[in-house]
């Protein structure tokens, strides 16, 4: 297989086949992050291929210099999340909830509660605090990607996790 | 608070067994590559370097002599100058920066130092279009304006006088260079006439 910068080139010169590869590539991870955020598998399907389309209409602007190509594809899935909740904000957070609940039952029959806990309360911070975590510890994403995702400075990016952090144990606290 | 396990449970999410790029592909065929924002985007860009240039530009025109936009000034006159071939507004404004800078010893240096730099080149230039008199009539009536400026000070007087001086010179070279000219021409016409004069003589001999 090549290596994704030759990928990218070539699928910036309209090769179907190297943008298959980086479908290949970045779906598991998309998927999964799309699946998190809005706690449907269709939903996240879908927005999933949408982020690939928006990624393969755009991929002649996208420079190799400017960025690493995760961050380029998490940007536009995020976006699209963001969209998705402010069409179905209420919807959403009625959702949210029940499965959280559902959850909690579930975790607690697996001593998991735990676990239900902190994503309920995850599910509660602001989305930017939200998804500085996920992008963070979870995607296990540098500082500088996380910065360029969220569309805030580096610098910024650290005092931002250090508050959030603090605002989730807050939420875990009253949960 | 655990988020160690919670990755786990994150890192666990199963994605679907049809990874749905059967159904994507056909897409990206129906999705043109899009070549509209590169070119919105090289055009905002140059739109805005030329709004910047322009604005620059256009500061410049009011900038003192030794001030920093003081050489755009000059540059955007010597374009000018060269697309219209017209040399006599910058030798004019050249003119007025001196008399304007009388106030400031360093101002007055620079735009002494930038018109006799400017009728130099002028000169040069008139010269090899052989507009010598219209050089030299735009130098008199620049003579005329120094002469005219009253010195604010011993040292601006000094620099007027300079000035001045360099205008005549220049006047005269042009002057010489327009007498050498017309002489030079008129030996090559004799010259020219003599041999065609000369044979009927020289076979008379």
């Amino acid at each position: 297989m090549d290596d994704l910068a030759n990928l990218i080139t070539r699928a910036q010169k309209g090769d179907h086949e190297a943008f298959g590869q980086i479908y290949g590539i970045f779906y598991g991870r998309i998927f999964r992050y799309c699946k998190f955020n809005t706690y449907q598998e269709e939903i996240a399907q879908d927005i999933c291929q949408e982020t690939f389309l928006k990624a393969w209409a755009k991929l002649p602007l996208f420079s190799q210099k400017g960025g690493s190509f995760q961050a380029y594809l998490f940007k536009i899935a995020r976006n699209l999340i963001i969209d998705l909740s402010r069409k179905h904000k209420e919807e959403q957070l009625q959702k949210h909830q029940e499965i959280a609940s559902a959850e909690d039952l579930e975790e607690k029959v697996e001593k998991r509660e735990n676990i239900a806990k902190v994503q309920k309360a995850l599910s509660q911070l602001e989305e930017l605090d939200r998804q500085i975590i996920i992008l963070n510890y979870f995607e296990d994403m540098t500082g500088r990607e996380v910065a360029k995702i969220v569309g805030i400075r580096e610098g910024n990016l650290r005092v931002k996790t250090h508050r959030a952090l603090k605002k989730l144990k807050e939420i875990l606290q009253t949960i | 608070m655990n988020l160690e396990d919670l990755k786990k449970e994150y890192i666990r999410i199963k994605t679907p067994a049809d990874s749905g790029w059967t159904g994507l592909e056909p897409k990206l065929t129906l999705q043109n590559t899009n070549f509209a924002p590169i070119l919105t985007k090289s055009l905002t860009t140059s739109l805005m370097l030329l709004l910047v240039l322009s604005a620059v530009v256009g500061t410049a025109q009011a900038a003192k002599p030794a001030s920093v936009l003081y050489p755009v000034k000059i540059l955007s006159q010597d374009i000018y100058a060269k697309v219209t071939g017209n040399y006599e507004i910058k030798i004019k404004k050249r003119t007025q920066d001196v008399v304007d800078s009388q106030n400031s010893e360093k101002e007055l240096e620079k735009a002494t130092q930038e018109y006799i730099e400017t009728i130099s080149e002028t000169k040069e230039e008139a010269i090899k279009k052989g507009n010598q008199e219209q050089f030299r009539e735009i130098l008199e009536n620049q003579e005329e304006k120094l002469k005219q400026a009253e010195p604010q000070n011993p040292q601006a007087q000094e620099k007027l006088q300079e000035v001045i001086d360099q205008t005549q010179k220049a006047k005269g070279e042009v002057q010489g260079q327009k007498d050498d000219t017309q002489n030079n021409s008129q030996n090559e016409n004799r010259q020219n006439h003599i041999p065609q004069n000369n044979p009927g003589r020289g076979n008379n001999r």
